[in-house]
Formats: structure tokens, sequence, C-alpha cells
């Protein structure tokens, strides 16, 4: 019933199928053992708390990634300035930036602005600091915002 | 980035979440996954159960160790407490002891003075120390003149050590000078003349004759003059009786 979404998010972290099937599997045998100490009546809440299970197992995941937080140091400092769209983009090229965009930035980004962690909580679910935190979140927006002016400027082009 | 942009990504991909379209979602992979981790669960309660058997045999036999260290420690308690009581029935009874010491004590000492009440009251014992007190002070003026006199004849025999000494020097000189006298004898022996007074030596002979009768009247000096080269030596001493050359 909620495999697809549950695997939808472990692969939106992963971004690969074969890990995020490992992350569904570990995920489910997690449920499935702490369901029975949950008093969970409401499916909106049981949904939210199996997303969390999964989120969480994706970072466990992402962190066996040795690559994964050497990204994180190495990205260099660059000046955020306000990112603008006409609105006209497709929710799948909007997608399809989120996961193009590297381990490091897609996981603080979605930590911070789709599941709406605050930055010390990223910092602690990911084992870094919430100066870290802030920095790869800023990098992540620059890059969305250099990928989003290239398809503005391919849309023109192609209209 | 503004946040409508970020509001727009959000929905986008949670709309993208809830899509029914499959993404490439094996559900056999993921169930035979869970099947094949399933034992391992299986092994773990197995390890769980071991070690849990393991800590309840550990605790028990801490327990039983704790158990039978308390019974010692129990019976140890038992024997310090009798013994604790034979202290104390020890201490009363040495207490008792010493009480009765003191009393017998006491008791000895009222002895005492009714022995010494009974001697003052007696005459003769009276009289008696009357007697011994003035033994005791004869006594002790003996002792004090003997003290005396041993301190003066101390004294006398320093005196005496004292003209001895004088005595042996005085001796000493004597030898000395009679030495002196016979070396210097010696050198004016050569020219030595003696001349002899026979009218003196005649009265001195006749003297001595009628001292054998009459006492004297005059004494007569008996000259010796002993002549040297230089010097000439008169001796004026009174001549003995009995001279003979």
């Amino acid at each position: 019933m909620y495999s697809d979404y549950l695997y939808r998010i472990c692969f939106r972290y992963l971004c690969n199928r074969d890990d995020a099937h490992d992350a569904l599997s570990q995920s489910f045998l997690n449920i499935f053992n702490k369901i029975s100490e949950t008093d969970i009546q409401e499916e909106v809440v049981l949904k939210a708390w199996m997303k969390r299970i999964a989120i969480n197992q994706s970072l466990m995941q992402l962190r066996k990634r040795k690559m994964f937080f050497m990204e994180l140091d190495l990205i260099e400092e660059i000046e955020e300035s306000p990112l603008t769209t006409d609105g006209s983009l497709l929710e799948d090229d909007l997608v399809n930036m989120v996961l193009s965009l590297p381990d490091g930035y897609r996981t603080v980004f979605s930590l911070y602005v789709i599941e709406g962690y605050k930055h010390d909580e990223i910092a602690q679910k990911l084992g870094i600091t919430a100066s870290t935190s802030k920095s790869q979140l800023r990098k992540a927006r620059l890059q969305l915002k250099g990928m989003i002016e290239k398809l503005d400027v391919s849309y023109e082009t192609s209209h | 980035m503004k946040k409508h942009v970020e509001d727009q990504i959000k929905n986008a991909i949670e709309t993208w979440d809830e899509k029914p379209a499959d993404l490439g979602l094996d559900k056999d992979l993921v169930w035979n996954t869970i099947a094949a981790v399933q034992p391992k669960i299986q092994d773990q309660i197995n390890w769980y159960k071991v070690s849990v058997a393991v800590v309840l045999l550990l605790l028990t036999w801490g327990w039983g160790n704790t158990y039978f260290a308390n019974r010692l420690l129990q019976n140890e308690k038992n024997v310090m407490a009798n013994n604790i009581q034979n202290l104390s029935l020890e201490i009363n009874k040495m207490q008792q002891s010493k009480k009765e010491l003191k009393k017998s004590e006491e008791i000895k000492t009222d002895t005492i003075i009714k022995v010494i009440n009974i001697a003052n009251e007696s005459s003769e014992h009276k009289v008696l120390l009357q007697n011994k007190q003035q033994l005791e002070q004869k006594n002790n003026a003996l002792l004090a003149e003997n003290s005396n006199l041993l301190a003066q004849l101390s004294a006398i025999n320093k005196q005496h050590l004292l003209l001895t000494d004088s005595l042996i020097v005085l001796a000493k000189s004597v030898k000395k000078e009679a030495s002196t006298q016979l070396s210097t004898s010696s050198n004016i022996c050569k020219d030595l003349a003696l001349q002899v007074n026979e009218e003196a030596l005649a009265l001195l002979t006749e003297q001595s004759k009628e001292k054998l009768n009459t006492a004297p009247t005059h004494k007569k000096k008996f000259e010796i003059v002993l002549f040297n080269k230089s010097e000439s030596y008169t001796s004026e001493a009174p001549a003995k009786t009995g001279i003979t050359f």
C-alpha cells in the first residue's frame, strides 16, 4: 500500500534503485518491528511515521557512501543571489533538478526545504555541524538557481 | 532563492512522492530481502536469549555468592555479639571487684586510724615515743659532733702533710748546703792550717772534769780558727763537752 510512496522517498535521497530497494526493505523491517510498540490509530500519522523511518534509513544508507561527506567539505563558497521563476516550469523538471544535485546538497536541501527540519536537527542526523548544513543549503540553492536559469533559457529558445 | 520557488519545488516533490506510477520498484525483491533478513532476526533473538540466560546465570551466581557471604557475616555477627556479651559481663565483674577492693582499702585505713588512736591513748607508748625522740635528738647531736671531729681530723691531716712536705724540703736544702760546704772545704783544704788555742783547750778539759762534780759557772768560748790564704773563718758555736782531737 505504502511501498511506492516509501520507495520514492528512498529513491529521492539515494538516487539509486538498488540502494533504494535496500533502504525500503530495511525500512519495512523497522516498521514491522516497531509498529507493535506504537499506538498509532490515524492513517496520516502512520504515513508520517513510516516516512520518517524511510528517511532515516535512507540517510543511514547515504552515510555509508564514503564520498558523501567529502563532497560536503570540498564544494567552494559561492555568493547567493535571489532566484526567480516565472512559474511555468513543470513539476517533473523541478524534481529532476533536485534529483540531479550532488548527494550532500540534495540531502540537506530535501531535509530543510521539503521535510522541514532545522539546521541543528540536520547536523545531528548527518553528523555534521549546523554551519556546514547552512552552507550546503546555500550552495544547493545556487546550483538550483543556475539550473532553473538554464531551463528558462532553453524554454525561451524552444518557444 | 525566493520562498515561493522553494514552495513550488516542495509541492512538486510532494506530488511526485504521491504519484502512483511505478518508479521501478521491484516488490518481489523487497519482500525477498525482508524474508532473507528475517532469519537474522531469529538469530539475533537466539543470541539475545543466550545472553539473557548468561546474564541470569551470572546474576544467580552473584545472588548465591552474596547470600552465602551474608550468612557467613550473620554467623560472625552472632559470634561477635556473644563475645561482646561476655566482655560486658567480665567488665561488670571487674567493676564489682574494683568496688570491693575500694571498700576493703577503706576498711584498712579505718583500722590504721583506730590503732593510732589507741597508741595515743596509752601512756607507756607516750613515754616510749618521748624516749625515742630524745634518743633521736642525741643521735643527731652525736652525728653532728662526729662530722665536726672528722672535719677537724681532716684539717690536722692536711697540716701534717704540709709539715712533712716542708721538712722534706728543709732536709733537701740542708743536704744541698752540706754538699756545697763540703765542696768549698775540699777546695780550701790545701792551704789549711789549724791553730789550736791550747789554753782554752786545757781549760775546756778542766771544765769538763769539773762538770762532773760542780755546775758550770760561766761558759768559755772554744775558738777554732781556720786559716785560708784569702779569708779566715771563726766558729763561735758553743763548744760541746767531750770533744777530743
